[in-house]
């Protein structure tokens, strides 16, 4: 495929968030460009690289990058883009390697302060990743990263404004850990004086009825947190999560930054804003702090009224959804061994919901017979009698429960179900129950909450577009952790449509096309219930 | 699966596609009922282009558009389109200006502005806490009456250059067309015809007057003018032997219309407002059949498609139709 093809491909692609279509286009690119004389055009190489940025996909782009250079592709910006991706994949050494040259060798200004920008968030990250802030290295790290942002922000104060925000946002960060800094900026000072440059550049953009850039609008938000406005904050988070070229990229780093950086738990409406904003554009995927998500904690927010008038009706409204969401986790149970080990995920149902000699219980348990089985024949199965459930959104996960009985099951290459009792009911409100599943138009999403490879809650959003179904399954995109067997699958208004059980990189198509392709595959929950049903 | 096919009433509108997601939104948001996730499909019977040259660009956001600023647009565009009777023939200058004197709108271009306060106002402010200005009305007013007489007169239209239609032939033909597909998409499930403004007449007429419509599970008519005596006149049989409206017997045929008529209207709803019930007027075998649900929308623009999507009751009565 000449070099300017594959453009339009990769965008669409990308756009559709189909991984295997990208990996493939990817990958006839990088032929092309190994085996070409000469490297292709420097748009042609940035904007394929860009597009992959955009919608997150950090290990072809990591790829493409490599290629380009081995190619003689010498821009700054495709060495940048190659450094990104190593950073995004945590391979933080190499990324830094590259950066420290591309900062030393820059004859544009800009392009400097995008690669200091970057070497900067190497060091945070390694202050962050370490959680051991005693440590001189560690401290050290910190210091390196206070110092790469602010020397880049001193460079052009009027333009640099996130190697600003970020050089306060790690001093306040040294503060509250206690790590001395020799000096350093005044946070609140540099606070200021961003949230000033900013004011200025946004009243003279209204004039022409324009809106700052995404950046600019979460770096003011993060500058007001700073100065401790919090309602501010939130007005300037409002207007970042309405702006359009705020996409999960964006909002991811802004997610981590107030969680990492600032600390906010799920109890700020700040982080649990942007978290909601996240969720809602494609690839958002947010992971939950042991113990963090228990459930909406209402007296630490601004009552409802004062948080719609910030907020305005929509981001309210989006909020409003992921707290509708937090509030379904809390009936999402971890199930453990007896040592503690996760080994899968399973939700609570009302016994009313399914009928027949189940419809006097008031709280089952329902998870995968390859997570939990009374029968000999699956052997990685945990026995009944082994198996504690946990429920981390509601107390942290401190009280175990054990299972009591095993009151049904299907084997897992069936339904892949079982359905069990626990020894003490939790007072926790079952999930609810879709009546329909939802439009196989490309334009739906499915919500998996549980805990992948048995560990923490995480809200497993990450382009599960609902591809097809048939009698039995379900199918929606991008391979979920294994551990996330069990997991409730949801539909957008929080009602449970399946039981998680798989995911495969090649899978029967039920989209309605011949063929194959990745994709998850979850039991509907209609076929369980009917199972159910015709139990004697 | 259950399908709902949509037809927009009067007035210009953002391209179909546009259209169609922003009046699912309106059901969705907020904390409403997402026909998508409850795997109901949709098919918007789109006709602005029929009358207008070119589509409104669509609002940047959903929370742009409040109801009074569609209203002022609406009001704009209703100006802009003050000459667009075309050539009015006895019986469609009598249609005119019989709904005209009665709404209180003269149909000439020199009366259009003119301040003159006709006793209908009172019909329409009685209990408006938030009226809308009486200049805005009488223009909506007057883009309603020239619809409904395009329509019922099947009016040729010319929006754009080399682009004539017929108007009721050719909002007829898409009705029906829609209905077909939406017929085949539902393999079983309901189908249900939402229909608001202008479309609710489209929908009637061809239901009760165009053989080869196919049938329906259930009918929703929003802000309906059909209430209107002129326009009954008109939903007549056209001849002896054919179908058409009668108060006896204007319910649609069971092979038409397998299952209910709700009728939706807000009192205030300058649209529907002289006559909003709609149960008196098209009775089965001499007895009422439809369901009339009064609503009270909010702001001062009752007619808009999205203020009486956000009603609950409207959601839940949509959602019994559909079976979910």
């Amino acid at each position: 495929m000449p070099f300017d093809d594959v453009l339009p491909a990769l965008r669409a692609a990308a756009d559709a968030l189909d991984r295997d279509r990208v990996a493939e286009l990817c990958g006839a690119f990088i032929a092309e460009v190994v085996a070409a004389p000469e490297p292709p055009p420097v748009a042609t190489a940035r904007a394929v690289l860009s597009t992959l940025r955009r919608k997150r996909f950090f290990a072809p782009m990591g790829r493409v990058a490599d290629a380009l250079l081995q190619a003689g592709q010498d821009d700054p910006q495709v060495h940048r883009q190659y450094a990104q991706a190593l950073l995004d994949q945590h391979l933080l050494s190499a990324a830094q390697h590259v950066l420290e040259r591309l900062a030393a060798d820059a004859a544009d200004p800009a392009e400097e302060a995008e690669a200091l920008g970057l070497l900067g968030r190497v060091f945070k990250q390694r202050y962050l990743d370490a959680s051991a802030p005693h440590l001189e290295r560690v401290q050290a790290a910190l210091r390196r990263a206070v110092a790469t942002y602010h020397a880049a922000y001193q460079r052009n104060p009027d333009a640099h404004l996130w190697h600003g925000i970020n050089a306060a946002a790690l001093v306040a960060r040294a503060a509250r850990d206690g790590v001395p800094l020799d000096g350093g900026p005044d946070p609140a000072a540099l606070a200021g004086s961003l949230l000033g440059t900013l004011r200025a550049k946004r009243a003279t953009l209204e004039e022409r009825g324009e809106e700052l850039p995404a950046f600019d609008l979460a770096t003011a938000m993060e500058a007001a947190l700073a100065l401790g406005e919090a309602e501010q904050a939130l007005l300037w988070a409002r207007r970042y999560t309405a702006c359009s070229d705020a996409e999960a990229f964006e909002l991811a780093s802004t997610e981590r930054q107030l969680r990492e950086v600032w600390g906010l738990t799920a109890v700020s409406p700040l982080l649990s804003l942007i978290r909601a904003a996240l969720l809602a554009r494609e690839l958002g995927h947010v992971t939950l702090q042991r113990g963090e998500a228990r459930g909406p904690s209402e007296e630490r927010l601004p009552s409802g009224q004062t948080l719609e008038l910030v907020l305005g009706a929509q981001a309210y409204q989006t909020l409003r959804w992921y707290r509708q969401g937090l509030e379904c986790a809390r009936s999402v149970a971890r199930i453990e061994t007896d040592t503690g080990a996760g080994i899968g995920t399973g939700f609570l149902l009302s016994g009313e919901a399914l009928a027949g000699p189940f419809a006097g219980h008031s709280c089952l348990l329902l998870t995968n017979s390859h997570v939990v089985s009374g029968d000999p024949a699956t052997r990685d199965a945990l026995r009944p009698d082994e198996a504690f459930a946990t429920f981390e959104a509601t107390d942290g996960g401190t009280t175990r429960y054990r299972v009591a009985q095993l009151l049904a099951e299907s084997p897992p290459g069936e339904l892949d179900f079982a359905v069990l009792t626990l020894e003490e009911a939790p007072a926790l409100p079952p999930c609810a129950i879709a009546r329909a599943l939802p439009r196989t138009d490309g334009t739906r999403r499915l919500y998996v909450i549980g805990h992948p490879h048995g560990r923490t809650l995480s809200f497993s959003l990450q382009d599960n577009v609902f591809l097809g179904f048939d009698e039995r399954f379900l199918h929606y995109r991008s391979p979920t952790d294994p551990g996330s067997s069990g997991s409730p699958v949801f539909n957008g208004a929080w009602e449970a449509v399946g039981l998680h059980h798989a995911g495969y990189t090649r899978v029967r198509r039920l989209d309605g096309q011949p063929g194959e392709y990745a994709a998850n595959e979850g039991i509907r929950l209609s076929a369980i219930l009917a199972a159910l049903e015709a139990t004697p | 699966m259950p399908h709902v096919t949509f037809i927009h009433g009067l007035a210009n509108k953002p391209a179909a596609e546009a259209l169609l997601r922003s009046w699912e939104h309106g059901f969705a948001h907020p904390d409403g009922f997402d026909l998508g996730d409850h795997g109901v499909t949709t098919s918007m019977v789109y006709w602005a282009d029929v009358l207008y040259a070119e589509p409104l660009p669509e609002a940047s956001s959903t929370e742009a558009a409040t109801s009074e600023e569609e209203a002022e647009a609406l009001a704009a565009e209703a100006a802009s389109a003050a000459g667009g009777w075309g050539d009015l023939d006895a019986e469609g200058r009598a249609f005119v200006e019989r709904l005209g004197t009665k709404m209180g709108v003269e149909h000439s271009e020199a009366s259009a502005e003119a301040p003159v306060e006709p006793e209908a106002r009172g019909a329409y402010e009685a209990l408006e806490r938030i009226p809308l200005p009486w200049f805005i009305k009488r223009r909506v007013l007057r883009l309603l009456i020239r619809d409904a007489h395009h329509y019922l007169f099947n009016a040729s239209s010319s929006p754009r250059p080399g682009d004539t239609y017929a108007v009721q032939e050719e909002l007829r033909r898409r009705f029906v067309a829609a209905l077909k597909e939406g017929a085949e998409r539902t393999e079983g499930g309901p189908h249900v015809v939402v229909s608001h403004s202008m479309g609710t007449i489209v929908a009637y007429d061809c239901l009760v007057r165009v053989p080869e419509c196919p049938a329906v599970d259930a009918v929703v008519t929003i802000g309906s003018p059909l209430g209107l005596d002129e326009v009954q006149d008109r939903l007549r049989p056209e001849g002896a032997g054919q179908p058409g409206w009668s108060r006896e017997d204007g319910f649609p045929s069971p092979d038409k219309l397998r299952g209910p008529w709700v009728n939706v209207y807000d009192p205030l709803d300058v649209v529907c407002a002289l006559d909003p019930r709609l149960a008196n007027d098209y009775r089965r075998g001499g007895r009422p059949a439809i369901d009339d649900l009064e609503v009270s929308n909010e702001g001062s623009w009752r007619h808009g498609f999205l203020n009486y999507a956000r009603r609950g009751v409207v959601r839940d009565r949509l959602r019994a139709l559909l079976g979910l």
